[in-house]
């Protein structure tokens, strides 16, 4: 398996506009130095808290947000300073599905014409007699009917436009699909329907999916990998299964045990944080969950850890596995 | 908010400025010769020549327009065609009647028309908000100067109660000069007031109907106070400040409305003065008159923004916020 | 979860359904009328100032010349005026409203603040002064109307760009690669086209105002027969005391029309933004 998508030392912040007069104070600091490769054909799931930097991961890889510094690597080049005719050419490649799907269609175009205006423009149809053709294959395959294509979203349940969102981001055909928290605005049934769908498009298309969400239960179902992050970094990386057998980091553990589980069987006891996720404008020396840690070391505050690769595929970022290996 | 106040007044002199140039440069490029916007058959060839070195209209447009800039600074606007005066010595007693006529209408629609527009928004869809809205919607349609006959027929020719026209009877004094011009203040006052009251009730109502969906609004009714207490104390302060918002921009359309009113009742304000101007192609006149009123409402503008910021709590702690 | 389509919400709320049948009238009246009713010139010395009558269905006025007539060609001079000025301050209006809330940087704060500029200046005796210099014609009417109306339509289009920029349609739009100008002037504006539609209807009502108070000001075209006009010839000759047809009729007709557009905008705006409790 090849990295498809390649990021390294990735970092985005957004500053600080006080008034007119006054200059930028500061600056946010949504991604701090990312590394990570995508593997072909994986679902890599990212977690964490509101605040921990991983929409802006997604939007940053599809250029919604411009990178402050680092490189994102596909098909050996860098997309983050693409332009012009190149960036419209990468667009093809990777594309978003979104969370809302009462806000993620223009209600002011029709189904199909939504689904066949990205076919249109990157001429993948030569008319719109062939994206005719083309749109209806996109929606059977996406589990709806082909005539559906002349309605407008205010006609379609959530479910449905998420299925209509989903289809728009096929139109071109892409490799990496970056969903962010794509089925949490959804009720719980018609989430697994759609995460269903989404193991069904990964086998059929071959594609690569990028898995933005809060949800532990739904990281359990989807995942190959699954990425932690805390306030703008990578503090855990593991396979599905290792994470969920053994998780390494004191975040990781705090998540995990809040995840409410439907089980009567013995759990381990809850872990309760401390304390709330500090202001990434000015985050915490050394460590930066240090302020909250149960297991907090002396060192921790003075000294950030890497990310090391601890076991074969798992990484963790944290002193309690940095010292003598 | 001191820094919001001197952006405002920054905005406010920018705006006067491109008023004055706007007008400077209509009268000037307009197709014609613009000499003769300024020179008029009745003028002596002295008259020409002083005239032309006032403003400069055989030197280039440039020159042209510093010297206008200049002039201005003097209260200089050139003479008016007709009267052969200075236009700032015709202009001077006029404004303030006109800024009477304005300022008491002003006052009086908003003194109706808040406490209405809140009003029909508390009772939203019984009979007396849809009369009333039935009612803004044919005010804001009005013909003014139909409004305004119509007043004039039915109060001062059939009913006798109400002069004509005219701002006082002229050869009065003292008290009784104030009570003659109280009446004849009547009529115009009434035809703004009615003009512009409509316009009023519909946006306090608007506003106010936004602010009673807000979730604030819920809580304070949950912490259990009363409708009243509601709809004064906690709404109303949030929604008046579009509509003070609103106040401001509404005097441009004061200001075409008393054109037109003090025309037709003789109201010797700037509105009538503009109109004579009109018909005797007065064009010093003219341009005196617009600029003084560009000013006049521009100034009034900045005051009603002031006092929005003053009222909303948000410009204020805008710049105190640590993030 | 489904929702109704603007155009059946719109169709339930009476009073704009009312202001639209309005505007149909004056539409047809305005576009059909002047092939069936000869166009009032000339001098009938036979009947000057006849009451309304079987043969004069709305009387004549002091040239003897039918004002039925008048009235019908002078819907025509509305719809005119009216759309001219609709053309104008959307043409410089939309786009850019479009633009300052689309491109938020010194871009969108610099049309911003002309807008802001624009809007303050009073217009009325500005467009006096226009007219008084360049003439009497209604074109230059209505261009000037139209070119002093479009702040406001601008700033409600930057209003709502601002608003709708942000949303993930938008948002998707861009990474599927639409180009700028399409995401503009299609995916923001079929979005935006409600309140500045409103402000349209607006504009429309307040054009036939304005120009029946130039008329009034005696700064309109005789010849046009705009309905300001007809008031303006009546109220000169004085005849306005015994001739009431000369004076009621045009201004019913003045009221009919901007109470039609009124009704529609309002209609229009409450569909958009339902306040119910």
């Amino acid at each position: 398996m090849s990295a498809l998508l390649q990021i390294r030392g990735l970092k985005k912040y957004f500053g600080l506009k006080k008034s007119l007069f006054q200059r930028e104070r500061g600056y946010v600091h949504a991604l701090d130095g990312i590394d990570v490769d995508l593997m072909e054909g994986e679902t890599l799931s990212v977690v964490g808290e509101s605040g921990s930097g991983k929409s802006t991961l997604g939007r940053t890889i599809v250029r919604l947000e411009q990178a402050t510094a680092g490189s994102i690597s596909y098909q050996g080049r860098d997309i983050s300073t693409l332009s012009g005719a190149s960036a419209q050419e990468f667009r093809q490649h990777i594309q978003m599905v979104f969370q809302d799907p009462y806000a993620s269609l223009n209600p002011r175009l029709t189904v199909g014409h939504a689904l066949a205006e990205p076919m249109l423009v990157h001429r993948k149809a030569a008319n719109r007699e062939v994206a005719k053709v083309a749109v209806g294959e996109l929606l059977g395959r996406v589990g709806l009917r082909a005539e559906m294509a002349a309605s407008y979203p205010f006609a379609f349940s959530g479910g449905q436009r998420q299925r209509i969102g989903i289809a728009r981001a096929l139109s071109l055909g892409p490799r990496i699909l970056i969903c962010d928290e794509a089925v949490s605005a959804l009720d719980v049934s018609v989430q697994s329907q759609i995460l269903n769908l989404f193991n069904q498009l990964k086998r059929d298309l071959g594609l690569t999916y990028l898995f933005i969400t809060h949800d532990l239960a739904v990281v359990r179902y989807v995942s190959d990998r699954v990425m932690v992050m805390y306030l703008g970094q990578v503090v855990e990386l593991a396979p599905r299964d290792a994470f969920f057998k053994r998780r390494l980091h004191p975040y990781s553990k705090a998540l995990i045990s809040a995840a409410p589980i439907a089980s009567t069987a013995p759990r381990e006891a809850k872990i309760i944080l401390q304390g709330e996720i500090p202001n990434a404008i000015n985050p915490p020396s050394g460590c930066r969950f240090h302020t909250r840690c149960p297991s907090v070391m002396k060192d921790c505050h003075v000294v950030e850890p890497p990310l090391r690769e601890v076991e074969p595929g798992h990484h963790v970022r944290c002193h309690l596995y940095t010292s003598a290996s | 908010m001191f820094q919001y106040i001197t952006l405002r007044v920054l905005k406010g002199a920018l705006t006067f400025l491109a008023a004055i140039t706007v007008t400077f440069l209509i009268v000037r490029l307009m197709p014609g010769d613009p000499t003769t916007a300024f020179i008029s058959d009745s003028m002596t060839p002295k008259d020409v020549e002083s005239l032309n070195a006032l403003l400069g209209l055989d030197r280039s447009l440039l020159e042209q327009y510093l010297l206008f800039l200049r002039n201005l600074a003097n209260f200089e606007l050139g003479q008016s065609f007709f009267y052969k005066e200075a236009v700032s010595a015709i202009i001077a007693p006029k404004l303030g009647w006109t800024l009477l006529l304005i300022g008491t209408a002003l006052f009086i629609t908003l003194l109706i028309g808040i406490p209405l527009g809140v009003y029909t928004a508390r009772h939203k869809g019984k009979w007396l908000d849809q009369t009333v809205s039935t009612l803004i919607v044919l005010g804001i349609s009005i013909f003014i100067p139909l409004l305004a006959f119509a007043l004039v027929w039915v109060f001062s020719l059939e009913l006798g109660l109400t002069p004509v026209g005219g701002a006082v009877t002229p050869g009065i004094e003292g008290s009784e000069r104030i009570l003659s011009i109280m009446r004849h203040m009547i009529l115009p006052t009434m035809t703004l007031v009615i003009v512009n009251l409509a316009q009023i009730v519909l946006f306090t109502r608007s506003s106010m109907l936004d602010v009673l969906k807000e979730d604030y609004i819920r809580t304070a009714r949950a912490k259990g106070v009363n409708d009243r207490g509601v709809t004064w104390g906690h709404a109303l302060r949030n929604a008046m400040i579009p509509t003070v918002t609103i106040t401001g921009l509404m005097l441009g359309k004061m200001v075409a409305g008393a054109v037109l009113t003090e025309t037709v009742f003789s109201w010797p304000g700037l509105g009538s003065m503009i109109y004579e101007a009109v018909q005797k192609q007065d064009f010093p006149l003219l341009q005196g008159a617009f600029i003084v009123l560009a000013f006049s409402v521009i100034l009034m503008t900045l005051v009603t923004d002031l006092v929005v910021a003053w009222l909303d709590p948000r410009i204020k702690l805008h710049e105190g916020a640590a993030q | 979860m489904r929702e109704k389509s603007f155009a059946q919400s719109f169709s339930k709320h009476t009073l704009g359904m009312i202001g639209l049948v309005g505007i149909i009238v004056v539409v047809l009246v305005g576009v059909f009328g002047p092939m069936f009713v000869k166009f009032p010139s000339g001098y009938d010395e036979a009947m000057p100032l006849a009451a309304p009558s079987a043969k004069y269905w709305l009387g004549t006025d002091s040239l003897g010349l039918n004002l039925f007539n008048q009235i019908v060609w002078g819907a025509r001079t509305s719809l005119f005026i009216s759309l001219t000025a609709v053309a104008v301050a959307s043409g410089i209006g939309v786009p850019l409203g479009l633009v300052a809330g689309y491109f938020k940087g010194r871009i969108g704060a610099l049309i911003d603040s002309v807008i802001e500029i624009a809007m303050t200046i009073p217009t009325l005796p500005l467009m006096i002064l226009i007219s008084a210099i360049s003439g009497p014609s209604v074109t230059t009417v209505a261009i000037v109307i139209g070119v002093f109306s479009w702040p406001t339509l601008a700033r409600i289009v930057r209003n709502s760009t601002l608003k709708l920029a942000g949303l993930p349609y938008i948002e998707a739009a861009v990474i599927l690669g639409i180009p700028r100008r399409t995401i503009m002037f299609k995916h923001i504006l079929l979005n935006a086209a409600g309140p500045a539609l409103v402000d349209l209807t607006i504009i429309m009502a307040t054009a036939v105002l304005t120009e029946a108070g130039l008329s009034y000001l005696g700064l309109g075209d005789p010849n046009s027969w705009s309905w300001g006009g007809i008031l303006q010839t009546a109220f000169r000759g004085g005849h306005h005391f015994h001739a009431w047809w000369l004076i009621v009729c045009p201004s019913l007709a003045i009221m009919f029309f901007v109470v039609s557009f009124n009704l529609l905008g309002l209609g229009i705006n409450e569909t958009l933004n339902p306040k119910r409790e």
